[in-house]
């Protein structure tokens, strides 16, 4: 049996290993949704805020001089003879963020959550550059923020892989450190558009404050909590026994007795712990999708986000 | 409350009691296991509360059951017990009373006395030797049952298993209480003569347990030597109970093949009993009679106890044959082993008498005056061809006047005048002018005959061995003597009644040759012998050549006798009253033949079934107990037994808490 949480399947080397090709021509037909429409910066395939000469029709309003004459609607003038002009929406590129935590905590499970993160981020991400968005790739932990340069385009997803690759897991999270990363995301990101922080989102403190300057700048945000198979159903993954648990960031223990109590006591716990966060995320208009690592990628985003409306 | 071994608890309570303390104060080793985060893990413990030593004490419900669980199974080891009655522990004998009375069932469940005796004593040695699973204690107990004589059942052992054994093998008897051969059994086992043995202190005499109704007839000149001596008496007072107290039967002279039988009864309870007495014979009732039987009274001045009393004459029935004649109260009593006498009755039988004289007429016109069956005149010499030639059973009886055989003749006989050549007499000189003093006047041999005038002039003197009893005693010595030699009954006439007495002018003469004949001549049979008492021996004279000779007894038991003569086959003591049958096999019967003997319940002593309510040795009197030692109870099975609850409660409440993943 394996030691209990130590990650024993294989951890990727290549942008194959985090996508396999196969995938990636599946993903190739989804695309990201954001419930809120962002202005771009450059022209794209996602409606945006501003007026701009697509061909669907958004809009009249009438001519005041200097308009350009083309947008003029002459059968209007001719019934009403007044000059209107047509407006028509812009379709600009969409800024999708994915924020990975790579405290030591994502580091653990079998599977690993950073490595399930890590490829959701390459899978997202992939879809993202395949609509033509702009795709910026973060890393939080203890020591900080590190983050991609916003990628455009599907050449660049082997850059992005690459990034991801070589994202480690980072210094442990004390207390306090997930609201200075969501603050320093906050304050660091360009634009607005949609975001997805992938964590297991097990804070002491909680992430209520954290989230709160995410959703205070105007992304739209999605919640993606990974869990471990160890932490969901501890017994099946062999928890048994009188037991010191150690935690991997603060480094704390506790000394357990695994007992049909005990374990539904945790039970219990967990679920109210996910409510809590599902219940804030709901309040703050906040997407929330709990993953279980040992769930494939195609699983997560053909069937579990589309369910959830975050990608069609 | 005592403890048997409190040390045993007391060692394993210290050592377990902090062992499992130290169990709880030490941390489990747990295994270290790395989770992602501790913080739902925290919220969900509750072991996380008991880190501390003290707080976890306090609050562990499992442990507090545990010890108590190890307390109480330190209790049981220390063998906690109730006593009822202290102990002086060290050397007991416990003498149990076996005699007729003990057989009354005087309690609620009709049980005799001497199974609650027996129940009491083995509630005493249960208690004497609560023992242990872990230690034995040092008591020592002799189980001695007494009658007429009293018997080891048990030597001194500390096996409570032995002990119990052996009382459950007392059997009642009915014979009399005699307590001086108790004691001294007692006395001789508990004497330490084994100068080696140091453990034993011959100074700490035995401690005495007597279980009895306190009936015992033999307290006159007993005392204890430093004996302690608990007396449990056993029974209560005003018992009720009616008994036969003899059964006599006559062939009468003028019919001889009819039987009257005579019963006396007594009534030893306090209130008159009117009861039904039925007469069998043979097992088959003939006659029932209603007796009205006056109550018994205590005589103060006499300081007895005088039972009403009745007799009972039945009528006159003809029975030829030898007959087992059975008198038995018709009527349930507390007592039921005196309710029934029993007496065995011969078929009449005229006699073959061989007279050896110097042909003097008047022995021989007497004798010939007799019913006899033949009277053989025989002289000295012809006497001795005869007995050559014939062989002993050619007579019954054999009478020598004035003179004497040259050695000891092999049938019952009678000497008139001359003393015979026997060991059992040794003659020193003569006497002459003698009258005579006193006369045994029960005998059967003296029955009807008057000596107030008859004058010996010239007697023989000679002095009998030990067993020979003289009937008629003179001014000057023994004139007339029964002996035994051989086991052969013989009667020696001191004087020679035709020449030197007055006898012959007398009518007492011929009556005391009838009687003399018959006594000898029926000796071996019941009708003339004395009916023996439980307590003394069975003597059978059965023929020289009789084999597989065997006993039946009246409890149904059949035993074996082996007898290097069978001409005196003995055996006893004799334990039960009524008929005993022995049976042998002869050459000359193809039929086994059958020898019959009954014997009487000592019902002036063990019927008044009253308890005495002490018993008196020399100064010292001894009050009943009431009615046997307490039992103990032992503690440990209850302590064992709530340790089993408490240990079952603390697997439950682990089981809800922890039980198996």
């Amino acid at each position: 049996m394996s030691r209990f949480g130590v990650t024993t399947t294989p951890r990727p080397r290549t942008v194959e290993d985090l996508l396999p090709q196969g995938v990636l021509s599946r993903l190739e037909r989804l695309d990201v949704v954001a419930r809120k429409i962002f202005s771009g910066r450059q022209h794209g395939e996602r409606r945006s805020r501003r007026r701009g000469q697509s061909v669907d029709f958004a809009d009249h309003r009438p001519y005041t001089a200097g308009d350009d004459l083309r947008f003029v609607d002459w059968n209007v003038f001719a019934r009403l003879d007044a000059l209107f002009l047509k407006l028509y929406l812009e379709e600009e590129d969409l800024s999708l963020g994915i924020a990975i935590d790579t405290s030591a905590s994502m580091d653990w499970g079998n599977p690993n959550k950073l490595d399930m993160a890590r490829s959701l981020a390459m899978a997202i991400g992939w879809i993202g550059l395949c609509n033509h968005n702009r795709v910026s790739v973060h890393g939080f932990d203890g020591d900080g923020i590190r983050s991609l340069r916003t990628l455009r385009g599907k050449r660049r997803a082997s850059e992005l892989g690459k990034w991801l690759l070589d994202l480690e897991p980072g210094a442990p999270k004390v207390p306090g450190d997930f609201e200075s990363s969501m603050r320093s995301l906050a304050s660091t990101r360009q634009g607005r558009g949609l975001l997805i922080v992938c964590s297991d989102f097990l804070e002491p403190d909680g992430i209520e404050s954290g989230l709160r300057f995410i959703a205070g700048r105007g992304d739209e945000l999605v919640c993606m909590q990974l869990l471990a198979p160890e932490e969901i159903d501890p017994v099946a993954a062999g928890l048994s026994g009188d037991l010191r648990l150690a935690d991997v960031e603060t480094g704390g223990t506790v000394e357990v007795t695994v007992t049909p109590a005990l374990l539904r006591a945790y039970t219990k716990r967990l679920d109210a712990w996910c409510s809590t966060l599902r219940a804030n995320c709901v309040r703050r208009g906040i997407g929330h999708l709990t993953v279980p690592t040992d769930t494939s990628i195609e699983t997560v985003l053909v069937e579990m986000m589309r369910k959830e409306g975050f990608v069609r | 409350m005592s403890w048997l071994t409190p040390w045993t608890g007391f060692i394993v309570a210290s050592a377990t009691v902090p062992l499992l303390l130290l169990l709880y104060f030490l941390k489990l080793r747990r295994t270290t296991l790395t989770v992602s985060s501790t913080l739902l893990w925290i919220r969900s413990t509750e072991d996380l509360h008991a880190n501390a030593p003290f707080q976890r004490l306090r609050r562990n419900l499992l442990l507090l059951l545990q010890l108590i669980a190890l307390l109480l199974l330190a209790l049981a080891l220390m063998q906690p017990r109730l006593e009822g009655v202290g102990s002086a522990g060290g050397r007991t004998v416990l003498l149990i009373d076996r005699s007729g009375s003990m057989g009354t069932r005087d309690d609620a469940e009709s049980r005799t006395r001497l199974a609650r005796a027996i129940e009491a004593a083995g509630e005493e040695i249960d208690r004497l030797h609560a023992g242990g699973l872990f230690t034995s204690n040092d008591n020592e107990t002799m189980i001695v049952a007494f009658a007429d004589r009293a018997e080891i059942v048990q030597p001194f052992t500390d096996s409570r298993q032995q002990l119990q054994s052996a009382l459950s093998n007392i059997e009642l008897t009915h014979g009399r209480s005699r307590l001086e051969d108790a004691l001294n059994l007692a006395r001789v086992y508990s004497t330490n003569t084994d100068v080696e043995d140091s453990d034993r202190r011959a100074e700490a005499p035995a401690a005495l347990r007597l279980y009895s109704d306190g009936r015992l007839q033999d307290l006159d000149g007993l005392v204890l030597r430093g004996e302690s001596l608990l007396f449990e008496r056993i029974g209560t007072d005003a018992v009720d109970n009616v008994a036969i107290s003899n059964v006599a039967a006559e062939r009468p002279f003028d019919a001889p093949s009819e039987i009257e039988v005579f019963a006396a009864l007594e009534n030893y309870g306090r209130t008159p009993v009117t009861t039904d007495v039925q007469l069998s014979v043979n097992g088959l009732p003939r006659r029932v009679h209603e007796v009205e039987l006056p109550a018994g009274s205590f005589d103060a001045q006499l300081g007895a106890f005088n039972p009403g009393r009745r007799t009972l004459v039945f009528a006159q029935f003809e029975q030829e044959r030898n007959a087992v004649i059975e008198v038995e109260v018709l009527r349930e009593d507390q007592l039921p082993d005196d309710d029934a006498g029993q007496l065995v009755v011969p078929p009449p039988r005229r006699l073959r008498v061989g007279l050896v004289t110097p042909d003097r007429r008047l022995v021989r016109r007497i004798l010939e005056g007799l019913a006899l069956e033949r009277l053989e005149v025989l002289t000295p010499e012809g006497y001795d061809a005869a007995l050559a030639e014939r062989g002993p059973s050619a007579w019954d009886v054999l009478v020598f006047d004035a003179v004497v055989p040259t050695s000891m003749p092999p049938v019952p006989s009678l000497f008139l005048g001359r003393t015979p050549p026997t060991e059992q007499l040794t003659p020193f000189g003569t006497a002459e002018g003698q009258l005579v003093l006193s006369g045994r006047d029960d005998h059967p041999v003296l029955r009807y005959v008057d000596f107030d005038s008859l004058y010996i002039d010239r007697a023989v003197l000679a002095q009998g061995a030990e067993g020979t009893e003289v009937i008629v005693e003179g001014s000057k010595g023994p004139l007339v003597t029964r002996f035994n030699d051989g086991g052969i009954e013989y009667l020696f006439v001191a004087f020679d009644p035709i020449a030197d007495t007055n006898w012959p002018y007398q009518h007492g003469l011929g009556v005391f040759l009838f009687n003399a004949v018959e006594f000898l001549g029926h000796h071996g049979d019941v009708a003339t012998r004395g009916r023996r008492e439980a307590g003394e021996m069975l003597v059978a004279r059965l023929p020289a050549d009789a084999t597989g000779i065997e006993l039946a007894t009246p409890d149904g038991r059949t035993l074996s006798l082996s007898a290097s003569n069978p001409r005196r086959t003995t055996w006893g003591p004799i334990e039960r009253s009524g008929i005993h049958v022995v049976t042998w096999d002869s050459p000359l019967d193809a039929e086994r033949q059958s020898w019959f003997e009954s014997v009487r319940f000592p019902v002036e002593v063990e019927s008044e079934a009253n308890v005495a309510e002490a018993v008196v040795l020399g100064r010292d009197t001894f009050t009943a107990s009431g009615g046997g030692a307490s039992r103990y109870v032992p503690l440990w099975p209850w302590a064992i037994g709530m340790c089993l609850l408490i240990l079952m409660i603390e697997w439950w409440i682990w089981t809800r808490r922890v039980g198996t993943t």
